[in-house]
């Protein structure tokens, strides 16, 4: 049997076990194996292996990866995420729509501070959705804001997800956090721009806070914000100015995140004791995902299944946007079902060689398939967040109403992607003024 | 049977957290170093000792996981089945993970045994042994799997059981 037609017939043995409740790990792992033992022979396989087992997790980029996780919990856990809130909430409240837009920006800072949106979707939700339905917020709207706005922490970095891009596709980390924050402000406008458009025509979703709320409870509201101003400061400056490396402002983050959960006299047992269980339980989960990645990646290379893959798409002649509008699709239809990072250890070994082909800038790329994760965050019916703000309501709100509001949401999502794959420079612009052009 | 579930619950727990203690040193090794450079001199051996250190971060919590059974895994595919189905395929899950792990764990200890024989370390500005870490990876993958048998026995009793089997939502990712 010719060796592409082994890789072919991976990829389906693959897909198949998924599709039989078969962990994605687990596939992964067992089907490179197998892949690797018919085309490379027991003794190889076997060699590789036991390496690979140290080798795909004992490397200094990944280290950022735990630390980034590390950073969120103890960021939660201080309290930042209620902080956001509020503070975003003094100064928005009074605009149509206004406790909506101020959950999208109280989302979008605690982002900033976090590499994975479902914390915040929790915490976020207790908070600002019962504020939300005690003004009399539609429900929809109110649950929709919360588990789209949640999934801007995976675009806004740090993210979890860019570091495991960077290392999927070899480009540097530092590079890919950088390109993320002005396509994560511009998701989170986008999203607040549609909000108030809505309430402002159909002021029922989102009737006037009457509150009372002084420019002098607004300034003093900013205090709660200093340390994650100062969180932000230390990872984008950090990387910024070259003082460290990615995985060295992982680390100084999560130092941040510690001292200002002392200072916010969260620090206890329970607190520090919670912060390292969700660390190891979560480092745990993504990694086994990268070990067996990892060796299924090895035997897709050997397969020569994805080099087959770019021949096609050459000697098809197919243009750069046909190409990236398939992959749009494909990710979009994935996202229904597979988790994030899944999701990427599934499709980018096979696409590899396929983006290198068509010399497409991998950064620009990236903050692509990232917002295209992002999306299937919320993509019925496996939209994660949107699980979680149903965990969060319990019974007050039926899981179709908190899909029902997600609808809105989705259709500005989609069209920041179109802006993102339109205009390369919004992600481009930052890493090359900021490191020069790579 | 209960007390015994209760002891391996907790040790699956206890071995988490030490995985993300782990994670609490190697931030402040890396962010110590990180800061050291720049005002006095770096911490020696940081870089090797931080990557050594994700192997018990990693391998630790695997039996945890599995505990919760929150390997990602997709749910809807087989949501139409009925539970008893349903739990058949997720017997048959951990028997593929037990056969593929159990191998991994085997490979891993023979590497292990190598690696403790020679005494492997890597040399930096001091030298880092790396021979005591090789010996966590057949560890935690060996707990992972005596966590994946306890499964299987669990889900094939609720497969063909008397009893109508208990319905449990999918697990989380991230």
């Amino acid at each position: 049997m010719e060796s592409h037609y082994v890789g072919l017939l991976g990829f389906v043995v693959l897909l198949a076990l998924i599709g039989l409740r078969v962990p994605i790990a687990f596939a992964l792992t067992l089907v490179g194996f197998g892949g690797l033992l018919i085309l490379s022979g027991t003794d190889a396989t076997f060699a590789l292996l036991a390496s690979q087992m140290y080798s795909s997790v004992a490397n200094n980029t990944l280290t950022a990866i735990p630390l980034f996780l590390l950073m969120g919990y103890f960021a939660f856990h201080a309290g930042l995420t209620r902080a956001c809130f509020d503070t975003a909430r003094l100064w928005m409240a009074r605009l149509p729509g206004g406790l909506a837009i101020a959950t999208v920006a109280g989302c979008a800072l605690f982002g900033a501070c976090a590499g994975s949106g479902v914390a915040a979707a929790g915490a976020m939700g207790r908070v600002s959705i019962p504020e939300m339905l005690r003004y009399g917020y539609d429900r929809k709207l109110a649950c929709g804001s919360v588990a789209a706005a949640a999934t801007l922490a995976v675009l806004i970095p740090p993210s979890i997800v860019m570091v495991v891009y960077a290392i999927l596709t070899e480009v540097s980390i530092g590079r890919l956090l950088l390109a993320g924050y002005i396509p994560g402000i511009l998701s989170a406008l986008i999203l607040m721009a549609m909000i108030m458009v809505r309430c402002s025509l159909d002021p029922s979703l989102a009737p006037q806070v009457t509150i009372k709320i002084t420019w002098s409870d607004r300034f003093k509201s900013l205090k709660n914000i200093w340390g994650i101003t100062l969180l932000i400061a230390l990872v984008l400056g950090g990387i910024y100015t070259g003082f460290v490396t990615a995985t060295e402002a992982a680390a100084i983050g999560a130092l941040g995140a510690f001292v200002l959960m002392i200072t916010a006299r969260q620090l206890n047992r329970a607190t520090f004791r919670d912060s390292m269980l969700e660390t190891g339980r979560t480092t745990g989960m993504i990694f086994l995902l990268l070990v067996g990645a990892s060796i299924f990646t090895g035997f897709m290379a050997i397969s020569g299944v994805p080099q087959i893959l770019a021949e096609l798409i050459i000697d098809g002649k197919y243009s750069m946007w046909t190409v990236l509008a398939i992959i749009c699709v494909v990710y979009l239809f994935l996202g229904m079902f597979l988790d994030s990072i899944s999701m990427m250890l599934l499709t980018l070994p096979v696409l590899l060689p396929v983006l290198k082909a068509l010399d497409i800038d991998m950064i620009w790329f990236g903050i692509i398939v990232v917002k295209l994760v992002e999306i299937g965050c919320i993509t019925p019916p496996f939209g994660i967040t949107v699980y979680v703000v149903k965990g969060v309501v319990g019974n007050t709100v039926s899981l179709e109403d908190v899909f029902r509001g997600i609808w809105w949401f989705l259709a500005m999502e989609i069209f920041t992607l179109l802006v993102l794959i339109a205009f390369p420079v919004i992600s481009t612009i930052l890493p090359d003024m900021m490191l020069g052009k790579g | 049977m209960s007390r015994a579930r209760v002891v391996i619950e907790k040790f699956a727990e206890w071995m988490a957290l030490v995985g993300g203690f782990v994670v609490f040193l190697m931030m402040l090794m890396v962010a110590v170093d990180a800061v050291g450079r720049k005002v006095a001199s770096s911490l020696p051996g940081a870089l090797e000792f931080s990557e050594a250190f994700m192997v018990p971060a990693v391998f630790l919590p695997l039996m945890f996981v599995q505990l919760r059974r929150e390997h990602v895994f997709v749910g809807v595919v087989t949501d139409w089945l009925s539970p008893r189905s349903r739990a058949f395929l997720d017997g048959l899950a951990s028997l593929v993970g037990i056969v593929i792990f159990g191998f991994l764990s085997w490979l891993a200890l023979d590497k292990a045994i190598q690696a403790f024989a020679v005494g492997e370390y890597r040399i930096a500005v001091i030298s880092v042994p790396i021979w005591p870490y090789r010996w966590i990876i057949p560890f935690g993958t060996g707990l992972m799997v005596l966590q994946l048998t306890l499964h299987a026995i669990e889900d094939f009793g609720r497969a063909f059981g008397a009893a109508e089997p208990s319905p449990r939502a999918d697990a989380t990712p991230i």
